[in-house]
């Protein structure tokens, strides 16, 4: 018996309707091309999509890194779960699937000459163009957060090299030590990922070093699934983790990677290891390029995803403002389906069908405990990808031993299936 | 343009208008990422009847929280929405 897959699906589907009309009248003078700056959850997402519902669409998917490490997962890597390979993908399977992927780094976004130019010096022109770089920290907005420091207080957000520094730091932590935690405000990257992190953290502490202690200094007062991860830390992590909400700190006004310490208004906190997670905005390339406008995320046409800023260019994944939908990995990967839909049609000259899309997101509390978060989003009458009223939302607080070892085996479920999804 | 038009119109005769179609081809993109794969605890749901595909869908209304997730996917979807989900999953084994 044959497994479900998008691929499938489309195959036997109305999407043959797809091809049939690719020879549309704009498409006269040889294939249309689509170049996808971004090898994350959007862009490959996109790119896989598009090689499977319009073949006669040339696709090239520019990638920074020869592979891509999820920060979906990273946080099991950081508690020593399981190995950086196992979260780290290679492009072979997009390649086999037809998509040219070409390694460098995308330096502007040329609207007006439809041209995305490369830091080797290459250009390369599009009918469309999606981005989907993901985001920049802000190394330039917390005084003595700099590049340097990143490697004493590592922000480990983004999957790599940090990662493992961030592992080995925790691993080496002195007994009865401090896990210091900086969260910044919203919007950033993964709203519970800094939670699960001081989660996993913490089941890593109790096995090797039970009197030590966590300390989340936050940016904001209340967080993404925050009854749920308060729950299960009373539960297994008694007394263990202090989270500082944004009231009773005042904000961070510098970090000082000699001492160890961040400096919030109201009083200077010390890490044995520090977890510093900055300010976040879209990719440099993009804000370069004009398509932040006056802030540090895109705007987009929501039914669309296509740049004000920019026509024939189309932003999603974290660097955009997605309407209600969070900056999550899964997100992304429906977003990157969703626009190449979206661009398949208007390159053979048809409207942008939309559907619904769905976004789920689980967090692990312990390795055998997890928690869930879920939304749908739906193109309201004013244009705006909103968020459908009485559907969504959290797992249920009090639920049994048996609730929360079903939902951890559903997130391990989730993200084989992600990940197979777009780099299987 | 014509041509493409009558070409729509003689592959949707009889069948789901295009526009329900590709929209439920488009929400069905959700649902693969995560019910796309054999070996693991989701159930896939690419061998499932129209039937049972709507009565589970369905189902979720009713389940609240006694599952972990759908019903809160299912909360969000209108009945015909459901329906044209579950025609467009079911339809693949047809072929």
């Amino acid at each position: 018996m044959v497994g479900y897959t998008r691929r499938q699906a489309i195959a036997a589907s109305s999407s043959f309707v797809s091809a049939s009309l690719l020879a549309a009248p704009s498409l006269g003078q040889g294939k249309s091309r689509v170049v996808i700056v971004g090898g994350g959850f959007g862009g490959a997402s996109a790119a896989r999509t598009l090689r499977d519902i319009a073949p006669d669409i040339d696709v090239t998917l520019v990638v920074a890194t020869e592979t891509f490490s999820t920060c979906p997962f990273s946080n099991l890597v950081i508690a020593g779960e399981i190995p950086m390979s196992q979260i780290t993908f290679g492009y072979e399977a997009l390649i086999s699937a037809g998509v040219s992927v070409r390694r460098g780094v995308a330096t502007e976004i040329d609207a007006a000459r439809n041209m995305i130019v490369l830091e080797d010096g290459e250009e390369l022109s599009y009918d469309r163009a999606i981005v989907s770089p993901g985001i920049d920290l802000k190394l330039d907005e917390v005084p003595g957060y700099d590049a340097a420091a990143t490697e004493v207080m590592p922000h480990a957000w983004k999957a790599g090299a940090q990662t493992e520094l961030l592992r080995d730091q925790l691993a080496a932590m002195p007994e009865g030590g401090t896990f210091l935690m900086s969260v910044p405000n919203n919007p950033y990257r993964c709203p519970p990922g800094p939670y699960e992190r001081a989660s996993l953290v913490a089941h890593f502490l109790g096995k090797s070093n039970p009197t030590a202690k966590i300390i989340i200094l936050d940016g904001k007062d209340s967080f993404s699934k925050q009854p749920l991860f308060v729950e299960g830390w009373e539960r297994l992590y008694p007394g263990m983790i202090t989270h500082v909400p944004f009231a009773e700190n005042g904000g961070v006004l510098n970090v000082d990677p000699a001492a160890m310490t961040i400096e919030t208004a109201f009083e200077t906190f010390k890490g044995d290891v520090v977890n510093f997670i900055p300010p976040q905005r879209a990719a440099e390339v993009l804000l370069r390029s004009g398509l932040g406008g006056d802030g540090d995320w895109c705007p987009i046409d929501e039914a669309t995803f296509e740049s004000p800023h920019a026509p024939g260019v189309h932003v999603l994944g974290d660097s955009a403002v997605v309407g209600d939908m969070p900056k999550s990995g899964f997100s992304a990967a429906v977003q990157g389906a969703n626009c190449a839909h979206v661009v398949a049609s208007l390159l053979r000259g048809a409207a942008a069908e939309r559907g619904v899309l769905l976004n789920t997101c689980y967090s692990f509390v312990a390795p055998d405990y997890g928690i869930s978060v879920a939304g749908v989003y739906r193109v309201n009458g004013e244009g705006r990808l909103a968020s459908v009223k009485d559907a969504g939302g959290t797992s249920p607080v009090g639920a049994n031993d048996d609730f929360r070892q079903s939902e951890a085996d559903f997130a391990r479920s989730w993200y084989t299936s992600l990940t197979r999804q777009i780099f299987g | 343009m014509f041509r493409s038009l009558i070409i729509l119109a003689l592959i949707c005769a009889g069948g789901a208008g295009l526009a329900q179609d590709t929209s439920a081809e488009i929400t069905a993109e959700s649902c693969a990422v995560c019910h796309n794969d054999s070996a693991t605890a989701i159930p896939k749901i690419g061998d499932r009847s129209f039937k049972e595909l709507t009565d589970t869908l369905t189902g979720f209304r009713q389940a609240g929280s006694t599952v972990t997730i759908m019903h809160n996917f299912v909360a969000g979807l209108t009945a015909q929405e459901i329906e044209d989900l579950a025609r467009f999953l079911s339809r693949k084994e047809e072929n």
